[in-house]
C-alpha cells in the first residue's frame, strides 16, 4: 500500500496554501519540499522512531511525513510531557528525538523532488500516539498506516469536507483528534489554519474573518469557551461556518442544542472514540436530533458491542462495557507493561455504555475512574500519588467537577492535612509542588480540606460519595 | 490590587516571569480554560463584568490591566 497522504500532498496545486501559522503562508508546493529536506535529514540515521516534538508548525508536520515516506515510526511527544522517563523501556536510544534546535539543521538538508510514494507494507506502524493510561502510567498506542488512512477517508465520507474548505484546527497534533484532522484536510487537500486554542479569541476571530474559514475542529470546552466569553458572536459567521466536528470529551445536550441554534446553517458533528479505536461513532447534531443525548451510530467500517461482566453480549438498552471492532482499530500498545483487552475480535474499550433499539450509543462513564479535562485523558492515581508525596498531606482523593461559574469540567482535589506539619498557603504550596512533577493541566484547580476521604471496606476511594457530598 | 502578583498565584507560575507584555497562551497554564478562569475570578472578586469587547481585546496582562482601571479599580 502506497502512503497515500504523500500522495494526496503531490496531488495539489503547488501554489494553493496548505497551511497558516499566524502570518505565515505555507503553499503544499513549499510544504513538500520541507518534507523532502526533513527525508534527507532522517535518512542520515537507521534507527526506527521519530520522536516528534510536537509543538504546532509546519516543521512539525513535515517530519511526520517525511518518516512515514520513509517507513519509520512517528512518535508524538507532547511538549508538555516529561519525556521519556515517564514510558516504560523508552529511552533516547529507541530513535532520533526532534527538538526546535533540530529544525533549523533541517531546513539546511539537501532538496530532492519527491516524485511519488515509496511502498509500505499493509501493517506497519505509522505513529505511535501517547496517552495516560488507567494506572495513572502513560502508553504508547500503536497505529497502522492502513488504520489512519481508512480512518481518514471514513471521517471525510461522513463529514463532507471538502477541497475548498479551509479549517480552523484548534487542538494539539500529538493528540489522536487534531492528528486526524490533519490527515484528512490533506487528503482532500484543503487549508489548515493553525490555531494554539481559544486563549486569544481575537486571533481566532481574525483569522476566522482574514481567512474566511469554513471548518472548525474542537473539543467541547472550546467551543462552550467561545460562546461564553464573546456570547453570540460566532453566530455572524453562520452562513461562512459550514462544518464543526467536535471530540474527544462529552459534551451536555443542552450544550449541543444552544449551538446548533447559533449556527442553524451548520453542519455539527461530534464523534466518541479512544485512541485505540479513533471515530468509532459519529452523531450529526441536526439528522440525530432525537438522539442528541447520544453519542451517535458506529461509523462506517466499526462494529459496536455491549458485554456485561461475564463476556455475554448486552440486550439493548442494557448497560454493559463498550467493545469496538473495525477499520479504525490500533495495533497495539507499546512503552508500557499493560496488555490490550480483547472480547474476540472486539477491542474493550473500559467505557460503559448501551446501544438502543436504532444502534445509538449512549455512553455512560469509564469502568476506571479516568478524568477528561478538556479532552485530555487524567489518571486521579496519578495526582494522588504526587500529592501524597507533600509532607504536610494525610490523604487525597482528586475527582473531575463543573466549575459552577464557568460550566467547564476542572479537576478538584479533596486532602486531609496534617495538622502537626501542615504550612501558610498550604494550596499553592502542594500547586507549587505538582508543577515540577506534572504537566499543568493535572494540577487541580481546586483543593479543598476535609476531614476524611470517603472510601470503601476495602479502602478504595468512592468518588461518587465525595461527589454527591461536595455537590459537585 | 497588584495584579501581576494575583496573575502569579491564580496560575502558580513565579511573579518575576510575568511581565505587562505576558499574554494568554504564553507560558501552558494561561490556556483557553486558565483565561476563563482569570476572568471569573476578577469578575466574582470586584462583582463586575467584562463585556465581549474588552473579552476580545485583552491580550496581555498590561491590556487587562487597563482594562481594570477603566472600570475604577487600582491596579498599582
Amino acid at each position: 500500500m502506497k502512503v497515500k497522504l504523500i500522495d494526496a500532498l503531490l496531488n495539489q496545486p503547488p501554489n494553493k496554501t496548505f497551511l497558516i501559522i499566524d502570518d505565515k503562508t505555507i503553499s503544499y508546493g513549499d510544504f513538500l519540499k520541507l518534507v523532502s529536506k526533513t527525508i534527507s535529514f532522517l535518512k542520515k540515521s537507521s534507527k526506527k522512531y521519530v520522536f516528534i516534538n510536537s509543538e504546532k508548525n509546519e516543521f512539525t508536520l513535515a517530519a511526520y511525513f517525511a518518516s512515514s515516506k520513509l517507513g519509520k515510526i512517528s512518535a508524538f511527544i507532547d511538549p508538555l510531557s516529561k519525556y521519556p522517563e515517564l514510558f516504560t523501556g523508552l529511552s533516547n536510544d529507541d530513535g532520533i528525538y526532534f527538538s526546535n534546535e533540530d529544525y533549523k539543521e533541517v531546513t539546511k538538508s539537501e532538496f530532492k523532488p519527491i516524485i511519488n510514494s515509496e511502498q509500505v507494507t499493509h501493517n506497519d506502524i505509522s505513529e505511535i500516539i501517547f496517552t495516560t493510561g488507567t494506572t495513572g502510567s502513560p502508553k504508547g498506542v500503536l497505529i497502522s498506516h492502513e488504520t489512519t488512512l481508512n480512518t481518514a477517508i471514513n471521517i471525510n465520507k461522513f463529514t463532507g469536507l471538502k477541497n475548498a474548505d479551509v479549517e480552523m484546527h484548534m487542538m494539539p497534533i500529538s493528540h489522536s483528534f487534531g492528528l486526524a484532522r490533519v490527515r484528512c484536510c490533506v487528503l482532500k487537500g484543503c487549508t489548515i489554519i493553525f490555531q494554539n486554542g481559544f486563549s486569544n479569541l481575537a486571533s481566532f476571530f481574525i483569522a476566522l474573518e482574514q481567512y474566511k474559514g469554513t471548518v472548525i475542529s474542537t473539543v467541547p470546552a472550546g467551543i462552550q469557551f467561545l460562546i461564553k466569553l464573546t456570547k453570540d458572536k460566532i453566530s455572524n459567521y453562520q452562513s461562512q461556518i459550514r462544518m464543526i466536528e467536535l471530540g474527544s470529551s462529552p459534551m451536555t445536550s443542552e450544550s449541543k442544542i444552544e449551538l446548533t441554534q447559533l449556527l442553524p446553517n451548520t453542519d455539527i458533528c461530534m464523534h466518541y472514540g479512544l485512541t485505540e479505536a479513533s471515530r468509532s461513532t459519529f452523531l450529526d447534531f441536526k439528522k440525530d436530533y432525537k438522539f442528541i443525548s447520544s453519542v451517535g451510530k458506529a461509523n462506517k467500517g466499526t462494529k459496536i458491542l455491549i458485554i456485561d461482566k461475564n463476556d455475554n453480549k448486552c440486550s439493548n438498552n442494557d448497560n454493559g462495557e463498550v467493545c469496538i471492532a473495525g477499520t479504525n482499530l490500533f495495533s497495539g500498545y507499546a512503552f508500557t507493561k499493560i496488555k490490550p483487552q480483547y472480547h474476540k475480535e472486539y477491542f474493550k474499550t473500559g467505557d460503559y455504555g448501551y446501544l438502543d433499539d436504532n444502534g445509538y450509543l449512549f455512553f455512560q462513564g469509564r469502568k476506571d475512574d479516568m478524568m477528561n479535562i478538556s479532552g485530555k485523558k487524567v489518571s486521579p492515581i496519578e495526582i494522588e500519588k504526587y500529592i501524597n508525596q507533600v509532607s504536610f498531606i494525610r490523604d487525597v482523593a482528586c475527582i473531575e467537577a463543573e466549575n459552577k461559574r464557568t460550566g467547564l469540567v476542572e479537576i478538584k482535589a479533596f486532602v486531609v492535612l496534617d495538622d502537626k506539619k501542615i504550612v501558610d498557603n498550604w494550596s499553592s504550596e502542594i500547586k507549587k509542588y505538582l508543577k515540577n512533577k506534572i504537566e499543568y493541566y493535572k494540577i487541580p484547580a481546586r483543593i479543598v480540606n476535609i476531614d476524611s476521604i470517603p472510601k470503601s471496606h476495602n479502602g478504595k476511594i468512592l468518588r461518587i460519595k465525595l461527589k454527591e457530598d461536595n455537590e459537585c | 490590587m497588584n495584579l501581576l502578583e494575583f496573575v502569579s498565584e491564580l496560575f502558580s507560575v513565579e511573579k518575576d516571569s510575568l511581565k505587562l507584555e505576558t499574554g494568554p497562551g504564553d507560558f501552558p497554564e494561561w490556556d483557553s480554560l486558565g483565561h476563563l478562569n482569570l476572568l471569573t475570578e476578577l469578575e466574582e472578586k470586584f462583582n463586575i463584568t467584562f463585556d465581549m469587547d474588552e473579552t476580545m481585546s485583552i491580550q496581555s496582562i498590561s491590556d487587562l490591566k487597563k482594562t481594570l482601571e477603566d472600570k475604577g479599580i487600582d491596579c498599582s
